[in-house]
């Protein structure tokens, strides 16, 4: 037994030698839950969103800011970073990142995949960190708003994010596999700032009712490696639908009868079964729903009661979901973009085709149509089951 | 004492003088000399006793009276009329000189008679006893509600009345060369192991203290061998634990004037193990799993929250670290000496309100708990995490049914505790490897310390997380698998 007390020994001496350098007292060191990047001449333009523990919980000794943005520019991230750290009193700690901001500006200039090497391979930031871009601000403005209700700004974007759905947010390595992926483009959510940007940059932000606060507004298209359009939320959204999961949205469709609205609430939502079938030049993609939902906002006529109107509710709901994907189809076809990934379905059902048009494969998406069967299922029709007129 | 061979003398005078001699006049030592009124043939005899510890009514009434009403004595055989006249059910004929002193500190009654070279020891021993009552440190809720006292006798024949076999031997033997402590074996004849029994026989005869004041000083003595915090022997003071491991083939120890009954074998399982679980519904209770947990939980947890906050911070979640860091702003210690100096001051606290006169405690509480706990967090001396995880530490070590084996663990969480301030969890990982291997080699008597877990015995098994219905763990006697590594080792 006396070995097992000297390899005890040895392996404490030797871990000496290899033992970690990056021992610091949380009071030494200096985190940061966001990181921005935007496009500067000839580099990148860094800012550091870095959290001021002091002024968020517990007492405020000193009355400053709960965050602090830092910012940089820099042939490389690293070496933007470094000059960060020259300005601050701490040691800059990455890994508990949450955001990557990505400025419009640099995406449009095609530099997404740079970025997502960097962080995969960067040992400070983590690669589960949630990227995400902007649309008409740059990173570093949006960083710099106070956020009204998580107060601090980078777990308000996490946490809007994460609400909607895991397949809204993307990690790293999520665009990672994409870009590798042969007959899928790349989608990003964006977020837009509402409100002016210089105010929301004063902590005044935090004490009025109608602040500067961020939005989520879509998916951000790419083409290739190219940021090419914005795609609003209500489209996103169906974007989403046909991607896999994704729930707590509304359907609004007309009722049977008149041109009365009502409002279906999707609670859970499935798809299945993406098969492709090719009829002569055209590409036809079959997609299987599955929806569960509510009826919530009615104002049609018809008596709920009676089995037969919510199958007529049930058919209005399938033609508005049909009219929807045909036109995020018709969004992607106008800019010879696939975010659906039905490149890929062909790849992966009929490798032969798919070898054939691989090399014109965007421009032939013209010809695709999508063709989408929807299982509808209403659970709670409410209490009123008509509307007594 | 030196060994006195010598048989007494045939006077009584010269062994008085003896006895005297010997207890260094003590002023409890009474000598009382008798002539009784023969009508026929004479007698002389002195009767001897130690006034402290002798019972005088029994003396009077039952060796006083009969020899001074008795009319005639034979003259060839004056020791066997004597035996016959006294009223006292346990007399012997002792013929040598040291056995008259061991008798007498036994608080035997010695007659000497004139012109023989025996005397009569008559047991009149009236020990000051307390009655029986609760057991204190090991409480229950559910099952018997009696306790160990400090006389041994009563204690074996507390054993007795649970366990009513004829199997139920009693070895006893005296140690100790000043203090004379009677220590018994107890075991049932047909389950014990013979080896782990002859093992801790010629361990207990083989003590070479001087003076044995409490059980716990045999324990040590025969587990001097194996260098651990663990204890080998399990301590009980409960009768009802004590016939339970015996009927399970163990042998208990019991020493005179202690209340702590020693067990051995003990395994390492076993001191999870509370008598209730035997008495409540156990398939269904964690009870058992709670004990495990905590005490293991009561280890890691300051090495954890040092390690984590110290080395792996990307580990912890990111609302949690801006709570951490936002406390540690303007705290002057590190962590790591914030922690030593919490689990220090927690010992002290815990060291003090045993001992303290009951009209202090509630004055010590309100300055240990508020004063000394609340303000220093208020005061910005320390973190309130570090409080809360050193607490907590203390409160999951309590869990535990037997107390010395929670007290084991208070050095070893010292030394998880460097260990994750140098290496992290690189550490922790490296002192784990080091306690499992040391408990790995521990033995108690011969039984593995982690039997039945390792080795593995199935069949002990249902006994050892969780306690399965009693029809299936008590008709089945558990077998801690012994370890024949050692043995063959002890072998060659």
């Amino acid at each position: 037994m006396k070995y097992l007390y000297m390899l005890f020994i040895i392996l404490s001496i030797s871990s000496i030698f290899f033992s970690q350098g990056d021992k610091h007292e949380l009071n030494k060191t200096s985190f940061s839950f966001a990181i921005g990047i935007d496009y500067a001449k000839g580099g990148y333009e860094v800012s550091l969103q870095l959290i001021n523990p002091g002024a968020i919980s517990g007492e405020i000794i000193l009355n400053n800011s709960p965050y602090i943005v830092y910012k940089a520019t820099g042939k490389t991230i690293d070496s933007a970073l470094e000059k960060i750290s020259m300005n601050t009193s701490r040691s800059l700690d990455l890994q508990q990142e949450q955001i990557v901001l990505l400025g419009e500006e640099l995406l449009r200039k095609g530099k997404i995949k740079d970025i997502i090497e960097y962080i995969l391979h960067s040992t400070d930031i983590p690669s589960n960190s949630i990227i995400v871009t902007t649309k008409g601000n740059s990173a570093r403005e949006l960083l710099e708003i106070f956020s009204p209700i998580e107060g601090i700004s980078s777990l308000e974007i996490s946490n809007t994010l994460n609400k909607l759905g895991k397949k809204v947010s993307k990690t790293a390595n999520d665009i990672k596999v994409d870009l590798i992926d042969d007959g899928k483009d790349i989608v990003v959510p964006y977020i837009e700032l509402k409100g002016d940007a210089k105010k929301g940059g004063e902590k005044k932000n935090l004490e009025t009712t109608e602040p500067t606060h961020f939005a989520f507004v879509g998916l951000a298209l790419f083409k290739e490696e190219k940021l090419k359009s914005f795609m609003n939320y209500k489209d996103s959204l169906y974007l989403n639908l046909l991607y896999g999961k994704s729930s707590g949205f509304i359907i609004e469709s007309s009722c049977p009868e008149s041109e009365e609205k009502f409002a279906y609430k999707v609670t859970n939502s499935l798809a299945k079964k993406k098969e492709y079938q090719k009829e002569e030049d055209k590409y036809i993609f079959h997609y299987d729903l599955y929806l569960k939902g509510d009826i919530s906002q009615y104002n049609c006529h018809l008596n709920l009661e009676n089995p037969e109107t919510s199958n007529q509710i049930e058919k209005q709901v399938k033609k508005s979901i049909n009219n929807k994907t045909h036109k995020v189809l018709e969004h992607t076809k106008e800019h010879e973009m696939d975010p659906l990934g039905l490149g890929q379905i062909i790849s992966q059902q009929d490798p032969k085709t798919w070898n054939k048009i691989k090399g014109d494969y965007p421009a032939l998406l013209k010809n695709a149509e999508i063709k989408v069967n929807s299982h509808i299922t209403i659970q709670n029709v409410g209490n009123y089951k008509s509307r007594g007129d | 004492m030196k060994k006195n061979e010598a048989k007494i003398s045939k006077s009584v005078i010269d062994n008085v003088t003896f006895i005297q001699k010997s207890f260094h006049s003590n002023s409890d030592l009474v000598v009382r000399s008798v002539i009784p009124p023969l009508t026929e043939g004479s007698l002389e005899l002195s009767i001897v006793y130690l006034g402290t510890i002798a019972d005088k009514v029994t003396i009077q009434e039952h060796i006083m009276r009969p020899i001074l009403q008795m009319k005639t004595i034979s003259s060839s055989h004056p020791i066997g009329d004597i035996t016959n006249t006294i009223e006292v059910s346990d007399i012997q004929v002792v013929s040598f000189k040291d056995a008259v002193i061991k008798h007498l500190i036994n608080g035997q009654t010695i007659l000497l008679l004139e012109g023989m070279d025996h005397c009569i020891s008559a047991d009149t021993a009236d020990w000051k006893d307390r009655s029986l009552s609760f057991p204190q440190l090991q409480r229950s809720v559910k099952g018997p509600q009696i306790g160990f006292t400090e006389i041994s006798n009563n204690n074996i024949s507390l054993v007795k009345r649970y366990v009513k076999n004829p199997n139920l031997v009693i070895e006893e033997q005296t140690i100790g060369d000043e203090t004379n402590t009677s220590v018994s074996l107890m075991f049932l004849a047909d389950k014990v192991d013979s080896e782990i029994l002859d093992n801790i026989r010629n361990k207990i005869q083989s003590i070479q203290l001087n003076s044995i004041l409490d059980s716990s000083y045999i324990e040590e003595m025969i587990c001097e061998d194996q260098i651990t915090p663990f204890p080998l022997i399990l301590t009980t003071e409960r009768p009802d634990v004590t016939s339970g491991h015996i009927l399970e083939g163990k042998i208990a120890i019991f020493c005179d004037g202690s209340p702590n009954v020693l067990i051995a074998p003990a395994l390492f399982i076993q001191f999870f193990h509370s008598s209730e679980d035997y008495y409540e519904k156990s398939l269904f209770e964690l009870s058992r799993l709670v004990r495990i947990f905590s005490y293991i939980i009561s280890i890691y947890l300051i090495p954890m929250y040092i390690a984590f906050t110290l080395f792996h911070q990307e580990l912890i979640p990111s609302e949690l670290i801006i709570s951490l860091a936002s406390q540690r702003q303007m705290v002057p210690l590190p962590v790591v000496i914030e922690v030593i100096v919490f689990m220090l001051i927690f010992q002290v606290i815990l060291e003090s309100s045993i001992r303290l006169p009951t009209g202090i405690t509630l004055a010590f509480s309100i300055i240990g708990t508020i004063i000394l706990g609340q303000s220093a967090a208020d005061a910005g001396l320390v973190q309130l995490t570090t409080l809360v995880i050193v607490s907590a530490t203390y409160v999951l070590n309590f869990a535990v049914p037997i107390q010395p084996f929670a007290n084991a663990i208070k050095m070893i969480r010292f030394i998880f505790v460097f260990l994750a301030s140098i290496f992290g969890i690189y550490g922790i990982m490296l002192g784990t490897f080091v306690l499992v291997n040391h408990l790995c080699k521990l033995n108690s008597f011969g039984a593995p310390y982690l039997s039945p877990i390792a080795p593995v015995h199935i069949a002990d098994l249902k006994d050892t997380f969780i306690r399965m219905p009693l029809k299936k763990i008590i008709n089945t006697p558990k077998k801690y698998t012994k370890d024949d590594y050692i043995k063959k080792q002890k072998n060659e």
